[in-house]
Order: structure tokens, then sequence, then C-alpha cells
């Protein structure tokens, strides 16, 4: 944290106080801030991959929550039919068969596809690196027991999984959807993580922590769980992609139902599919891509992120960027030695 | 009991748990699938076998042959009728797809046809995605590695199935290098001659490119990154300081520990692949465990869809046996610790 030396020559004068803390609460605040905020978005920000992503991500952060409320919800038989893009800036992105906004129908559609993306990836992620932990680091029968419910759960084909929940239940909100797609997703990243604990409980430093009397608690984040963050962040990634491509793809094959979520991309995909002759007709094409070229560009900016956030984990990748950047293959070593000092207060 | 003994207890009982699940999915269709099944047999009885007005006892016989238990007996006597038949491969028949048609026959006569396409698309996508991962990695921040990696997020990025509907509408629609749909030329007599084994790889392209298409991109990078958290580490340093090859530095020192967290994770894309073939499946209409599944789902048989399901899940309990069997062999330091 913030200062640690008490001052030696204290001012025994009765005008000054000395406070007994060394900290504020904003001090702290400021820390934290600057190490687990700021400072990963600087480094996010230096890579062109984090720039893109962050403001690609951006847009569609402002499309859900501003454009939500700024840019009005279409009507049926609102403009003309199937109108191309760019022709009016009453309809910027072109019209439906039914006349309706395009645009206005990609922006509405972003919210519910974020409460889908962020109830997944969370529940989904948290779930598996908490049991991959666990069971990679305990062992024994905590292990077993832990696996035997992973395998059975991760056993399941996703899909096909989905297709009889979607079918049984027919759930309409977001967050439930969400978290029926990620209903066994979370297994990969529970072994995924097990299988990179299992070495780590050998190596020296958690061995001594383990030795000295740590509690489990302890050796497990501040031992085990930093190198164990570059796979997560990835997967939250990875996670989010996921849930928007398996909800795209059930809304897209018919078996989610379509009442009360009129705006979503996957249903503008099937019914622009269904109704546009597929792709051949060249004045009907911009309904389907209006569709694919929003989904896209959201998973195109999660996977963007994903790679970006090597550097944030990875000092030594960064400080190999770094040295190419500044062109000099010379000083790369002094570069290399300097940032693994610098980034040891970042991570 | 050696931890061959143990692991195969543990695939016995997730097998357990799944069968189980079917059954608990059968009870759970909405109104029960008596009710529909009832009202569907009194509806036409003619097409069930039975004559004109039929008896309960009748209706209840044909029940007792779709759903595999009777409807009179209680829930404890039902479920174990469920299992007894299910662990004896039979899973009832269908109800709406092909009513009257053995859920098992359906499959098997399917299946042939996604181990096919499933098996060649991992294998080329496989390795395809190993050899650029690991090359990215190597040359991390140079033109190859930019330019790569931004094609491959792109490709990544765009959901396999939009690839399939593009790859259709312009192969086949606009150029007619590859037929439509359907897995072989009608016209071939299907065998071990020249014309029908040709159709088939002909018709098997577009849904093959597919499927090495949904996992190559994301199992490249995820290689990629892993290949870069060995990178940093100091044995590749040591390795460049004794003056190793890039090659053998790439091959044996890094891809190796580089694939090694992705082993679990390719087994486990099998059920990626199932799940894949659902949808590819559906837009190249080619008939197989995928289009079955899809058809049971939107028809709601879920006696087949359940039947599916339990067999898919069982092909893939038997790929998470082999890994874990063979994953010692790989990494010796796991030996120790998880399975001793």
């Amino acid at each position: 944290m913030a200062t640690d030396d008490t001052p030696t020559d204290v001012d025994e004068s009765p005008f000054r106080s000395q406070s007994e803390f060394d900290a504020t609460a904003m001090d702290v605040y400021e820390v934290v801030l600057e190490r687990w905020v700021l400072s990963p978005l600087r480094v996010l920000w230096s890579d062109y991959r984090g720039r893109v992503g962050l403001s690609i991500l951006t847009i569609y952060v402002l499309m859900g929550t501003v454009g939500v409320i700024l840019y009005p919800e279409t009507a049926l038989m609102e403009h003309g039919r199937l109108q191309p893009a760019f022709q009016s800036m009453d309809y910027p992105l072109g019209t439906n068969k039914l006349g309706q906004d395009l645009l206005a129908k990609v922006i509405h559609g972003t919210p519910q596809m974020f409460k889908m993306m962020i109830a997944g990836a969370i529940f989904g992620n948290c779930l598996g690196l908490v049991i991959g932990l666990f069971s990679g680091y305990l062992g024994g029968n905590v292990d077993k027991t832990l696996m035997t419910l992973t395998d059975t759960v991760g056993s399941i084909p996703g899909i096909p999984l989905l297709l009889i929940l979607a079918a049984l239940f027919q759930p309409q909100n977001a967050f439930l959807i969400g978290i029926m797609i990620s209903i066994n997703g979370w297994t990969g990243l529970a072994r995924a993580i097990r299988s990179q604990v299992l070495p780590l409980r050998k190596v020296e430093y958690v061995e001594a922590s383990t030795a000295m009397g740590q509690p489990t608690s302890n050796v497990l984040i501040k031992q085990i769980m930093p190198d164990l963050l570059p796979l997560f962040a990835i997967r939250l990634f990875g996670g989010a992609t996921g849930i928007i491509r398996a909800s795209v793809a059930l809304y897209f094959l018919g078996i989610l139902p379509r009442t009360g979520n009129t705006n979503n991309w996957g249903l503008m995909l099937d019914t622009a599919y269904d109704n546009s002759g597929a792709l051949t007709d060249p004045s009907t094409v911009h309904w389907l891509l209006v569709p694919i070229i929003t989904i896209t560009g959201l998973t195109f900016a999660l996977t963007l992120l994903a790679q970006a956030f090597d550097q944030v984990f990875n000092p030594r990748v960064r400080a190999r960027h770094e040295a190419r950047n500044r062109g000099g293959d010379e000083d790369r070593l002094e570069e290399e030695s300097a940032d693994q000092h610098t980034s040891q207060l970042e991570i | 009991m050696g931890y061959l003994g143990r692991r195969l207890l543990q695939a016995a009982v997730t097998l357990y748990s799944i069968v189980t699940l079917g059954f608990v999915f059968i009870r759970l269709t909405p109104g029960g699938p008596e009710d529909y099944l009832i009202a569907e047999i009194q509806a036409n009885p003619g097409s069930y076998g039975l004559p004109p007005q039929p008896t309960l006892a009748q209706i209840n016989e044909v029940l007792n042959n779709q759903m595999n238990f009777h409807p009179d007996k209680p829930m404890h006597e039902r479920y174990f009728d469920f299992m007894l038949n299910a662990f004896q491969g039979d899973f009832g028949q269908s109800v709406i797809v092909e009513p009257g048609v053995s859920n098992m026959q359906l499959m098997l006569e399917a299946a042939p046809w996604t181990i096919f396409l499933s098996s060649v698309g991992l294998v080329y996508g496989l390795v395809a995605s190993i050899l650029f991962g690991s090359m990215m990695a190597y040359y991390e921040g140079s033109k190859f590695d930019v330019g790569t990696t931004v094609s491959m997020i792109f490709t990544g990025a765009v959901p396999y199935y939009v690839v399939a509907l593009l790859l259709i509408s312009y192969f086949s629609y606009d150029l007619g290098w590859f037929p439509v749909g359907g897995r072989f030329n009608t016209d071939a007599t299907p065998g071990f001659n020249y014309p029908f084994i040709a159709s088939v790889f002909n018709h098997a392209t577009l849904p093959v490119l597919s499927t090495i298409l949904l996992g190559f991109a994301g199992n490249a990078l995820g290689l990629r990154a892993n290949s870069i958290r060995v990178l940093g580490s100091d044995y590749i340093r040591v390795a460049q300081l004794r003056g190793l090859s890039s090659y053998t530095i790439a091959t044996r020192y890094m891809a190796r520990n580089a694939i090694l967290p992705m082993y679990t994770g390719i087994v486990l894309g099998l059920a990626g692949l199932i799940g894949g073939a659902v949808i590819l499946e559906q837009i190249f209409n080619y008939s197989g465990m995928g289009l079955l599944m899809f058809d049971a789902a939107i028809q709601r048989d879920f006696p087949l869809l359940t039947a599916n399901l339990i067999v898919t899940t069982s092909l893939f309990i038997t790929g998470t046996l082999v890994a874990d069997f063979t994953y010692t062999l790989i990494d010796p330091r796991a030996e120790q610790s998880s399975m001793g």
C-alpha cells in the first residue's frame, strides 16, 4: 500500500498532528484504482489490438445505454419496405420487409445481448474457476467428487442439451437465457484450471507457503491465482463470445421463443435469411448483412481484447513489444529486466 | 482398485446420471408425454395399428412400446423399466419425427455420416491450428503474426454458421462446384465404387470445410496465448543462449509445453463438434445425427431428442476416458498428484 516509513524526527510542535493511519480511504482507493483499473487500461491502450477492441466495445456499450434512450424504437411500416442502406437519415442502415428501421432494431437489441453475455460469462467463469481451483489444489476426495460432477455436466454436449432445455422451458428473460447457455460451459474452464493447478502444487513457492502454515485461502489467492489470471481473463472474453454465438444460433434455429425479444440480432438474421432469398438477391442483402456485421463486430472486439490481455499479464511479452517498438535490439535485454521490476507492482 | 478401475467407475457414474437425466427430461415434457400421445393415438388409431375406438389397454400397450414405460405403473417402476431398456440399447420409438420407428435404428443410420464429417474436420482443423498457433507465437509481434492474427481473429469472430451460409451460397449456388445438400449423389449405387465414393467426398467438402473453421481460429489463438506464456519462461531463453535452432526450440521446447494445457480442451472440443453438427447439417441438409436432433427439437419429439443426447454423451464419455488415460503419458508431473 502507501507509505510504511514513519518519520523519525517527529515535530513535537502542538500545532502539528500526526495521523494514526498511513493512508486515508481516498489514498487506498487511488492505489487500488491505479493498480487494477488504470495501469491495465494503459497497457491495453498501448497495444493496437487493445485500442481497437476497447473502441469497438465502447461503441456497443454506448449503443446499449445512451443509444436506447436517444434513438426511438421502430414501428411496423414506419418507412418504405426493403430500402437499401445509406439512403436516408431516417433509416441509415435501410429497412426490412416490414418497413422497420434496421438501425433501431440493432440498437434496441443491444441491451438484451449484453444482459445475456454478462449473466452467462460471470456465472460460467466464476463457477469454473472455483471448481477447478479447489479440485486441483485440494486433490483427494474433493477432487474426485468435483471432477465427477464436472465430467457428468461436461459430458453432455452443449447445443443438444440447449435444444432440450430451450424446448422444455422456453425462457424469455435475458439473464436466464445467459445462465442457461453457460449451464455446462464452465466445465472446460474448470478442467483447464485444474490441469494448470496440478503442476503448480509442486512449485517451490507454493510448497514454501504451505510449509510456513499459510491458510489454504491465502495460498490459493496469493500464490496460485496470479498464474491462472491470464487463462481466466481470456476465457471471460471467450465465454462472452460463446454466449453471443450460442444465443444467435438458438434464435437462428428457431428454438427460443420469439415473444418479447423482437429486436434480437439472431432473430433478425433468421427472418432475413428466411425471407430475402438467401444471399442471392443483391437488393435485399443489407437486411442480412446488418445483423451479421453487428454480431461479428462485437465478437471481434471481444477477441481482440482477449489478445491484448496477454500483455497485461505477461510483462516479458510487454517488454519485448516495447523493445521492438523502439527498434533497438541491443538494449532489449536491459529493457526486459528493467520492465520486470516495475511490472511487479502493476500485477 | 487401481487408477483404471476408479476412472471406469467414474465413467459409469457419469453414464448413469445422463440416462437418469434423460428420464427426467422426458418426464418434464409439457403436459407429460402420455397426454400428448394418448390424444394423438385417439385422433388416428389406424396409424398405430389399432382398430377405431381403441380400448385403454390397447392404447397403453402402444404407449409402452413408444415410451419404454407403462403409464399404469408407479413412477419408480417406470424409472426402472426406462433404465433397464436404455442400458440394453432400447430407447423406445420415435413419436413425431418418424412415428413407430425405433429411435436406436434412426440414430444408427445417421451416426456414421456425422462421425465421418467430424473426424475428418477435427484432424485437419487440429493440424492446421497447431501449426499456425505455434508459428504465430514464435514470431510474436512480427508482420506475419500481426497479419495472421488479425485475419484469424476476424475468421474466428464470424460465426461458423454464417461462414457455412456464405460458402453454400457462393460455391454451390453461384459457382455450382459443390452440391446444395444431401450426403451422396442419388444416381450412384451405394457401395465400394468410384462414382459413389467421389460423390460422398464431393458432398462432404463444404460441411468439412465449415467444421474445420468451427474450432480452427479459436484453437490457433488459444495455442498462441499458451505459447506466449511458455515463451516467457527461462528455459526458452536458456535454449536460445545455447544456440539451438529456432526449429528445435519451436517444436521441442515450446510446442510440447504449449499444447499440454490444450490437450483436455481438444477432447472436450468434440462436444462442440456435435453441437456444430446440429447447425451445419441443417444448413447443408446433411442427414446425420445433428439433423435428426434438430428435427426432434423443432417438432418437440422429446424421446428421440433424449435418446440422441444419451448416445452422443456416451460417445463423448469414451473420448474423455481416452484423454485421461493418455494424459499421464504426456505430462509425467501430473502422475503422482492427480492420479495416485
